[in-house]
């Protein structure tokens, strides 16, 4: 029974062209990989549309974005609203350099989970799990 | 109670009768509880271990090292509009720094300018903007640039375009290229493995690498034309070891790729430099340092057979591990920097950037970037370290640990080699396997705790991040005054003046690889043209979009 129900979690795992950061987000791709997440692992998206298209596309039943930029806000901000103009209700969050005291702001604007530094790939997994078992 | 939930005199007890428990280095060499001589047996001084400044340099390049000079302290600083960094630089100059280092932004890095569509959001957000000469103007304003020391940091693809602006601006200021003190950042190698997306293919990446070098090699004597960025491979998860190898393995194929130019091995290896970390394994990183010195010697005189002592030195700059670094207790990064700038001094470094405390968390704040400042002043001045040229040379441990480190560097370099070369090696994505496998490797010993990093898997109360010096945000109107000032010198400038010397440099480029793109490419920039403009029209002659992006479509 686990298992089949785990085989149904499909992500999308994604960071912005301009992020010159990569490790942490490959890290959490191949952690959730080895718990049993289907992962779209999608690097180096243009703009939030293209994330949106692909999330479409591939039937995600969430994305996850990294960003060490400090692009966090912008990013949240832009892909919260294209989803909500294309009537898309799918759960978002967000990891990388993110200060403390943006981690609130993030969840005002509509992200599911905030995945700061000191965050654990376990932390992000059994995130995911959880969230997409109450979907 | 305490983690363990044993009582607190428990786990007093056994705190007391406690003893290390990994005894291997951080990169996996088991390690001995004491070594003596019988471990450095074979070695012989004047063959392994010279006094400094002697070939093959095992003990430093200079022969009095720190006491003929002081390795250079500069912060890599960037951030907003050129007028922004500037201000932060001339502050670093009140606060003592030696030389200067400067970062670009993001759309920068990638060739495209600030008013791009895609760029928004991004402008100045992790460097600064450098987009046209007049930017370069502003960020050296008021900067005596026939006396410093500039660290240029950018990706491979506009590194030509920004030197070229740096050269510009300097000669508008009655001082020649000769006289120009620095380092460009010149390494479209490993620009495909710290993240950002290679937006030059590699054959281009290649030639505007080589046309730097030439260009430096021939008109700028003081200036190094080629860094070898193997820092940000460590960053990426790489141990001491794969530092070296996959360092001097990219090395060698700049090399290559000169010598295929035609240049002389003596001509422009003297101007190289290499870029690498210093992580939080003391004697670890010491002994890499001085095991890529000695093999890097070895190599440039008996495979390339240089006749140029300075084409044997292994000349680095350090920057400490940013990846060492947590935000958990977040002071507790002051410390770690300390102790990994000081292995670097300890390895006789010629350039430190060590970081600021709160870069697990955002760029630094003013704050937190003086006491990285103030951690070198004190190495330098107060521990008195720098005072005798490699002061750990001779040590049985660190020998030993220097020659294992050199043989198993030396193994992966032969297994470089029979692929056919670093480049054959990345093309094939056998270089991401091994990155990819060591990263993981690390972040499963920090796990299972088999590697104790202090506020992250012990001790991790207070599990407090609170930086006491806020985080650094841009000035606000920053990036929107950045795009409004490219977009105005774009409907300012001479039209006509501008076509022409796009014209030209299609010209130029047409002419094949070994043509030199420096000259015109200054006179582009001379008619205003732009970083996405100049490197769009090269990119369209091999055969590329012009827009890296692939959303513009050349104006021109």
């Amino acid at each position: 029974m686990e298992t089949a129900k785990k085989e149904k979690v499909r992500v999308l795992l994604t960071r912005h062209v301009f992020e010159g950061h990569d490790i942490g987000l490959r890290t959490i791709v191949n952690r959730c990989r080895e718990s049993g997440i289907e992962v779209i692992y999608y690097p180096r998206f243009k703009d939030l549309n293209e994330v949106v298209k692909v999330a479409e596309e591939e039937d995600v039943g969430l994305i996850g974005i990294s960003s060490s930029t400090g692009a966090h806000l912008y990013l949240s901000e832009v892909l919260i609203s294209t989803l909500k103009e294309k009537g898309m209700v799918m759960p978002v969050i967000v990891g990388g350099i993110i200060p403390d005291k943006d981690a609130s702001t993030l969840k005002g604007l509509g992200i599911a989970g905030v995945f700061g530094p000191g965050s654990t790939p376990d932390e992000v997994v059994s995130f995911i799990f959880t969230l997409l078992d109450r979907h | 109670m305490s983690n363990n939930g044993k009582s607190n005199v428990d786990g007093l007890i056994d705190a007391y009768f406690e003893k290390p428990k990994r005894t291997t280095t951080w990169s996996g060499f088991p390690v001995k509880d004491i070594y003596t001589p019988k471990d450095i047996d074979g070695m012989d001084y004047e063959r392994d271990m010279p006094d400094a400044g002697k070939y093959p340099y095992t003990r430093g390049i200079h022969p009095d090292m720190f006491r003929g000079r002081y390795w250079t302290k500069r912060e890599v600083t960037g951030f907003g509009t050129p007028t922004d960094t500037n201000r932060r630089l001339k502050k670093q100059i009140e606060e003592g720094v030696s030389g200067l280092n400067v970062i670009r932004d993001n759309p920068t890095n990638l060739g495209i300018d600030p008013d791009h569509p895609l760029a928004e959001g991004e402008v100045g957000l992790v460097g600064v903007s450098l987009c046209s000469l007049k930017d370069m103007e502003m960020l050296t304003e008021g900067i005596p640039l026939d006396k410093v020391s500039m660290s240029l940091i950018c990706a491979s693809c506009p590194a030509i375009i920004i030197l070229s602006q740096y050269i510009l601006i300097a000669e508008q200021r009655g001082i020649s290229p000769a006289k120009l003190r620095g380092t460009i950042a010149n390494d479209p190698l490993h620009c495909r493995y710290c993240g950002w997306r290679p937006s030059n293919p590699i054959d281009l990446s290649l030639k505007l690498s080589v046309d730097i070098i030439e260009y430096c090699t021939n008109s700028m004597p003081l200036w190094n034309t080629a860094v070898v960025n193997s820092y940000d491979l460590r960053e990426n998860g790489v141990n001491a070891v794969q530092e070296v190898a996959f360092g001097l393995a990219m090395a060698m194929a700049y090399i290559d790729g000169a010598l295929k130019r035609g240049l002389n091995i003596d001509d422009f290896a003297s101007r190289r430099a290499f870029y690498c970390s210093s992580h939080i394994d003391f004697f670890e990183e010491i002994a890499k340092l001085r095991a890529a010195r000695r093999m890097w010697a070895r190599i440039v005189k008996e495979k390339y057979g240089a006749k140029n002592p300075n084409s044997w030195k292994f000349r680095f700059a350090v920057h400490t591990a940013g990846c060492s670094l947590v935000p958990q207790q977040p002071l507790n990064n002051i410390i770690r920097i300390a102790y990994e700038a000081l292995a670097a001094v300890l390895a006789g470094v010629q350039s430190l950037h060590s970081c600021s405390y709160d870069e697990p968390i955002a760029l630094p704040t003013e704050e937190s970037q003086r006491i990285a400042l103030r951690t070198q002043q004190i190495i330098a001045y107060e521990t008195g370290v720098s005072n005798v040229a490699d002061p750990l040379g001779g040590s049985y441990y660190v020998e030993n640990l220097t020659n294992r480190i050199e043989e198993q560097a030396a193994r992966i370099l032969d297994e470089i080699e029979k692929m056919g070369g670093m480049v054959e090696a990345m093309r094939t994505g056998w270089l991401d396997k091994e990155i990819d496998k060591s990263s993981l490797e690390y972040q499963k010993e920090i796990e299972r705790r088999e590697r104790i990093i202090v506020g992250v898997n012990a001790f991790a109360s207070p599990p407090d991040k609170k930086t006491p010096g806020g985080v650094h945000r841009n000035p606000a109107e920053s990036e929107k005054e950045q795009i409004n000032s490219v977009k105005e010198l774009k409907v300012k400038r001479d039209d006509k003046v501008l076509r022409q010397s796009i014209g030209k440099l299609r010209e130029k480029a047409q002419m094949g690889e070994g043509e030199n793109l420096f000259p015109t490419i200054m006179d582009a920039l001379r008619a205003k043209a732009t970083l996405g403009e100049i490197m769009g029209t090269i990119r369209e002659v091999y055969g590329y979009s012009y827009d890296p992006l692939n959303i513009l479509e050349s104006p021109f």
